[in-house]
C-alpha cells in the first residue's frame, strides 16, 4: 500500500533535489554542477526504471521515483548521503564494483545478485540486475558520477527458486515412495523410470527405455502385461498385476501396475504409472483363505467328532442322566483342548499344562501327583490325551480312588527308542477297599488301547486288578501340525 | 422286518476302503456302513498306511476324507482315480479346495448326513458291487 501511495507522488524526487540544500555537500550548488551531471540527473528524474548516481569521489547518492521505492525506509535521508553510509549492509558487496566504475571508468553490468537490503524492519535476501556507467567530464575526460539502472529481480528469482525446489521436492518424494513411477507413450512405451526401477531391476537407462522393461517382467505375465497395455488405450486406465525379478535376490515379486493418462487441455500427453509390490499382500491373502478352509474344516471335523462321541456313548449306558452327564464331561474336555491349542500356536502344547487342567477341573489340586519333564505334544496328541485322562478321571471318580478320596499319582517321560523320541504316561491308583471285579470293557478302555494306535501310532493298556489301576500310554513324539503355524506351499503338498 | 433289513442292506457284501484320520469318526463310519451290508478295508488313518492297504487289499468303492491329519492331500483321490475305483469325499473343506481334474467326485460335508452316505456310495456300486457274483455270498 504504502509503494503504491508514493508512486501516485510522482515528481517528488524532481522537488527533494531541487530543494536540497546541496552547498552542504561535496558536489556544491546545482548551478555550479558540470553540465553532464545535470543532464544526467534530468536524464534520470524522466526515466520510469528505477535508477541511481553516485556522484562526485564520496559517490553521493540521488535517485528517481523509481528507484526511491526500492530504498523503502533508507529514503529520504539516502539523498545526498555518501553510498557507503546508505547502504552500509551491502556495501562490501556493491562498493568496489562503484568504486571501480567512478576510479577506472569501466562500465559493469551485474545479473541477479543477492543483495540482503535493509530496508524495513526485516531483513531479507533480495536479488537485484543492475548495470554501472561512468559519466565523463567533457573537459577534463574524467569520471564526474556512476549512472546506476536497476531492476529488483526477487520475485522472478523466487519464482524460479520455487519451481527449483518444487522440483526438487516432487524427485524427493517420487524417490522416496514404496512404489516405482514411470511415464510411458500412449502406447506404453517408456520414457521415464524412477531410480527405484533401476535399483530393482538392475536395468540401465538404455535397457528399461520403450518396451525394455518388459525384460523385468515374468515371461509367463509378459503376454498379460502387454494386452493390458492394449487395452488401458481404449478404456483410459491401467490396471493388472504381474511379475517383476528383483535383481538383488534374483525372485520375482507380484507388483500391481496402475497408470492413468496426462492430458493437457483434453490432449493426451503420456501415462503416469506406478508398480507396487503386493508380494506380501498377496501371500497375507493366501494364508488368510488357507486358514479360513483349515478353520471350517476343524469346526466341521469337531461337530463330526461330537457327533460320532455321542452315538458311541449311548450304548454303554442305561441311565439317562449318566449318559448325559458323561456327554457333557466328554464334550467339556473336548472345548478344554480346544482352549490348550489355541494358546499354544505352533510349537505344541505343554503336557504338565494340559493334565494340571484336565485333573485340576475333575480332582481338585490336592488330590493328584504330576511329575514329568517339560514336554510338547502335538495338537493331535494333545486332543487324545486330554481325552484318555479325562476318561481315567472320570472313571477314577465313579468307581477309584478319587471317588474314595484317594489321591493318585501320574508320570510322564520323554524316551528315546530306536533313535526315535517317544512319550510315556503312567498312571497309578490304589484302592484300600478291593474292587470286587474289575470293569467290563468300556469307552474308556477302548479309548486308550485303541485310539492312541489309531491316531498317534502308538500303544495304550489299562491294567485293572482288585487293588488298583494302572494305565500307560506311549506314542512317538511328532513336530505338531497346527493351523496357526507356518502353512506349507500348497504346490508342495499337492 | 425283513423287507427293511434287505433295505439296510443295500451295501451287502462291498468292500469299503475307510481313509479318515479320526478314530471316533472312522468307528462311527465303520458301524454305519457295516450296517448297510458292507465290508471294511481298514479304516486308516495316514496316506502312508492307506497307500499301503491299497496294494494289498482289493475293495470297490472308498470313503475318503480329504485332511489326513497334516492339511488337504489329494495323494489317495488321484491314486484311486487312477484305479478307476469310485470314491466319496467327505470332508470339513469347501468346495474350492478340491483341484479341477477331481471336482466330478461325489463331496459329502462334515458332519456327514449317514443316510446320503450311504445313498451316493449306493449309487456307485450300482456300477460296481452289481456285477459282483452272487455266489461269492455263499
Amino acid at each position: 500500500m504504502e509503494n503504491a501511495l508514493r508512486l501516485l507522488e510522482a515528481g517528488e524526487m524532481e522537488r527533494l533535489i531541487s530543494s536540497y540544500d546541496w552547498s552542504s555537500t561535496a558536489l556544491g550548488k546545482i548551478c555550479d554542477w558540470p553540465l553532464e551531471l545535470r543532464t544526467v540527473v534530468k536524464l534520470m528524474l524522466a526515466m520510469p526504471t528505477p535508477v541511481n548516481i553516485y556522484c562526485g569521489p564520496e559517490l553521493t547518492l540521488l535517485y528517481n521515483d523509481a528507484a526511491r521505492n526500492a530504498l523503502g525506509e533508507k529514503h529520504p535521508e539516502a539523498l545526498g548521503n555518501h553510498g557507503r553510509e546508505v547502504f552500509g549492509e551491502i556495501w562490501e558487496e556493491v562498493g568496489p564494483l562503484i568504486e571501480g566504475v567512478y576510479r577506472d571508468g569501466m562500465s559493469c553490468s551485474v545479473m541477479n545478485r543477492k543483495l540482503p537490503l535493509e530496508r524495513g524492519p526485516e531483513r531479507v535476501d533480495n536479488f537485484f540486475s543492475f548495470s554501472l556507467t561512468p559519466i565523463r567530464n567533457e573537459g577534463s575526460g574524467g569520471v564526474i558520477a556512476v549512472f546506476n539502472p536497476f531492476e529488483e529481480t526477487t520475485a522472478a528469482h523466487s519464482a524460479k527458486r520455487a519451481l527449483r525446489t518444487s522440483e526438487q521436492r516432487f524427485r524427493t518424494l517420487i524417490e522416496s515412495l514404496p512404489q516405482l513411477v514411470w511415464r510411458a507413450t500412449q502406447s506404453g512405451k517408456w520414457t521415464w523410470a524412477s531410480s527405484q526401477w533401476m535399483e530393482l531391476t538392475d536395468q540401465q537407462d538404455d535397457q528399461w527405455q520403450g518396451w525394455g522393461w518388459l525384460d523385468a517382467v515374468h515371461p509367463e505375465d509378459r503376454a498379460k502385461a502387454l494386452a493390458a497395455w492394449q487395452n488401458a488405450i481404449p478404456h483410459g486406465v491401467l490396471d493388472e498385476e504381474w511379475r517383476i525379478r528383483d535383481a538383488r535376490s534374483g525372485r520375482y515379486h507380484w507388483f500391481k501396475s496402475r497408470a492413468t493418462p496426462l492430458c493437457n487441455h483434453g490432449k493426451f500427453v503420456e501415462w503416469v504409472g506406478t508398480s507396487t509390490d503386493v508380494q506380501d499382500h498377496a501371500e497375507v491373502q493366501r494364508r488368510q483363505t488357507m486358514l479360513l478352509a483349515e478353520l471350517q474344516h476343524r469346526v466341521r471335523n469337531l461337530l463330526s467328532m461330537i457327533r460320532s462321541i455321542i452315538r458311541q456313548s449311548a450304548d454303554k449306558y442305561v441311565d439317562l442322566d449318566d449318559y448325559v452327564a458323561h456327554l457333557a464331561g466328554r464334550i467339556d474336555a473336548i472345548a478344554r483342548t480346544q482352549i490348550l491349542l489355541t494358546r499354544a500356536g505352533a510349537e505344541g502344547v505343554d503336557f504338565e499344562n494340559l493334565i494340571h487342567d484336565e485333573l485340576a477341573a475333575m480332582a481338585g489340586e490336592k488330590r493328584f501327583t504330576a511329575s514329568g519333564p517339560a514336554v510338547k505334544i502335538s495338537a493331535k496328541a494333545a486332543e487324545v490325551m486330554t481325552m484318555v485322562v479325562h476318561e481315567l478321571a472320570t472313571n477314577s471318580v465313579k468307581y477309584g480312588a478319587l471317588g474314595d478320596a484317594k489321591p493318585i499319582s501320574t508320570r510322564w517321560s520323554a524316551p528315546t527308542f530306536n533313535g526315535e523320541h517317544w512319550f510315556n504316561f503312567e498312571w497309578w491308583e490304589n484302592f484300600d477297599v478291593p474292587i470286587a471285579q474289575p470293569l467290563r470293557r468300556g469307552f474308556g478302555t477302548e479309548l486308550i488301547e485303541d485310539r492312541v494306535a489309531y491316531e498317534l501310532n502308538g500303544t495304550g493298556s489299562i491294567a485293572m486288578t482288585a487293588t488298583g489301576i494302572h494305565a500307560q500310554v506311549r506314542f512317538p513324539l511328532k513336530p505338531g501340525t497346527s493351523i496357526l503355524g507356518p502353512w506349507p506351499d500348497k504346490e508342495d503338498e499337492l | 422286518m425283513s423287507a427293511d433289513a434287505d433295505e439296510i442292506q443295500s451295501l451287502k457284501d462291498c468292500k469299503i476302503l475307510l481313509a479318515e484320520d479320526e478314530w471316533f469318526q472312522a468307528r462311527q463310519v465303520s458301524v454305519v456302513l457295516q450296517t448297510a451290508g458292507a465290508k471294511i478295508v481298514g479304516p486308516a488313518g495316514s496316506v502312508e498306511d492307506i497307500l499301503k492297504l491299497m496294494n494289498e487289499a482289493a475293495f470297490d468303492l472308498a470313503v475318503v476324507d480329504i485332511n489326513l491329519g497334516d492339511g488337504a492331500s489329494f495323494e489317495i483321490a488321484r491314486n484311486l482315480r487312477a484305479k478307476s475305483i469310485p470314491f466319496v469325499f467327505v470332508t470339513g473343506y469347501d468346495e474350492s479346495i478340491i483341484p479341477q481334474e477331481l471336482s466330478d467326485a461325489p463331496r459329502l460335508e462334515k458332519p456327514v448326513d449317514e443316510t446320503q452316505l450311504i445313498e451316493r456310495l449306493t449309487s456307485l456300486a450300482g456300477f460296481r458291487c452289481s456285477v459282483v457274483p452272487s455266489s461269492e455270498q455263499a
